[in-house]
């Protein structure tokens, strides 16, 4: 009995299972308002708690906490922008990559509708600004978790700026 | 350099409880992929051999959320879980805890025990003949019958009474028990 509870606390697999209770609502709620669908949140979380669990077995997590585990589940959230976007491009949809302008603007930002507004960009730009601005990540990070070089990160930024800044303005021009 | 108005689309974690029932499907598949399922099916067959230590009198607690109860009573107290049943969503709906000699359940406070909050009292009987007979009796002594005898849940055959101050009591045989003594016998 107390061998086993020992074991519990080392081993990641038994360490996994002790945080599960603490890091669902975390994880959970970090992909909930980058998903926008609870359907989609869930899926993810699930994603990511297997994707632990098949970590903890081979051994193969540097710290389990429950910052690991939100790490886990923004590749997660990244791996779906991708998946996106290869359907997008099969279907032959052609967004953003107009005049590519980046103006600094100094109004003050409504967080509400830029939300809805990022929801309209591309997935790789959607990707990039969530991980910039949302999660509050450095680029180099950013360039780290959506696997690019930091330079092609920084461009796709200023591109996603700009069609983030479009998106924006058309709802407000909705009257929005 | 001018501060970048996008930086206010900070958005901080903010923990979120997803879906009672996802939580312990989830959970579920990350026992059985860990392999930690295992455990409690050695404990079931433990509880086989000491069929004759299983008590007769069981109190029942009912919570929301008999999973999240089951955790807690196991890391708070020390209690081994003895048996468990789910759900097919993975939601748990009956466990038993051993102490020591004894045993506590759980019920999950839905259906038919959606009004029932704190603890019950269990009385495990051998037989139907056994059930009927103490029904005759309660009813008698004029007890109010919450579930009239039939079929329910863990119980093969049982029903539910107040005594005269709103205490719960669930009589009736205990059909998993009834399963494991046909099988001994059938053993032997």
């Amino acid at each position: 009995m107390g061998a086993r509870e020992e074991r519990a606390g080392t081993d990641p697999e038994g360490m996994l299972l002790a945080l599960y209770d603490q890091a669902l609502p975390q994880v959970y709620g970090y992909l909930l308002p980058r998903c926008g669908n609870a359907s989609l949140a869930e899926d993810l979380t699930a994603e990511t708690f297997m994707a632990a669990v098949t970590a903890a077995k081979d051994q193969n997590v540097p710290d389990l906490t429950v910052a690991w585990l939100v790490g886990v589940a923004r590749h997660k959230l990244v791996d779906h922008w991708r998946r996106r976007e290869r359907e997008e491009r099969s279907l032959g949809a052609v967004r953003g990559g107009r005049n590519e302008v980046d103006d600094p603007w100094d109004d003050h930002v409504n967080a509400e509708q830029a939300y809805a507004a990022l929801t309209r960009l591309s997935p790789p730009q959607r990707a990039a600004l969530a991980l910039r601005y949302l999660d509050g990540l450095p680029v180099a990070q950013v360039a780290e978790v959506i696997g690019r070089s930091v330079r092609a990160t920084e461009t796709l930024l200023v591109r996603a700026r700009a069609a983030f800044r479009r998106a924006y303005e058309e709802s407000e021009g909705n009257g929005a | 350099m001018a501060p970048d108005p996008l930086d206010t689309l900070r958005l901080p974690i903010v923990p979120v409880s997803p879906r009672p029932a996802f939580a312990a499907e989830l959970r579920r598949r990350v026992e059985d992929e860990l392999g930690r399922s295992q455990v409690s099916e050695e404990s079931e067959d433990v509880m086989a051999v000491d069929l004759n230590l299983t008590p007769s009198v069981t109190p029942v607690l009912h919570y929301d959320d008999t999973g999240a109860a089951l955790r807690w009573l196991v890391e708070a107290l020390g209690m081994t879980e003895s048996w468990v049943s789910r759900a097919p969503d993975g939601t748990v709906q009956h466990a038993e805890l051993r102490w020591r000699s004894g045993f506590v359940s759980i019920n999950y406070a839905r259906g038919e025990y959606a009004a029932s909050r704190g603890a019950s009292v269990s009385l495990t009987l051998e037989t139907e003949a056994e059930v009927d007979t103490l029904h005759e009796r309660a009813v008698a002594a004029g007890a109010r019958i919450v579930r009239p005898i039939g079929e329910s849940g863990y119980y093969f055959y049982s029903f539910s009474i107040e005594d005269p101050e709103g205490n719960r009591w669930e009589i009736g045989t205990d059909g998993r028990l009834q399963e494991l003594r046909e099988q001994q016998a059938g053993e032997r």
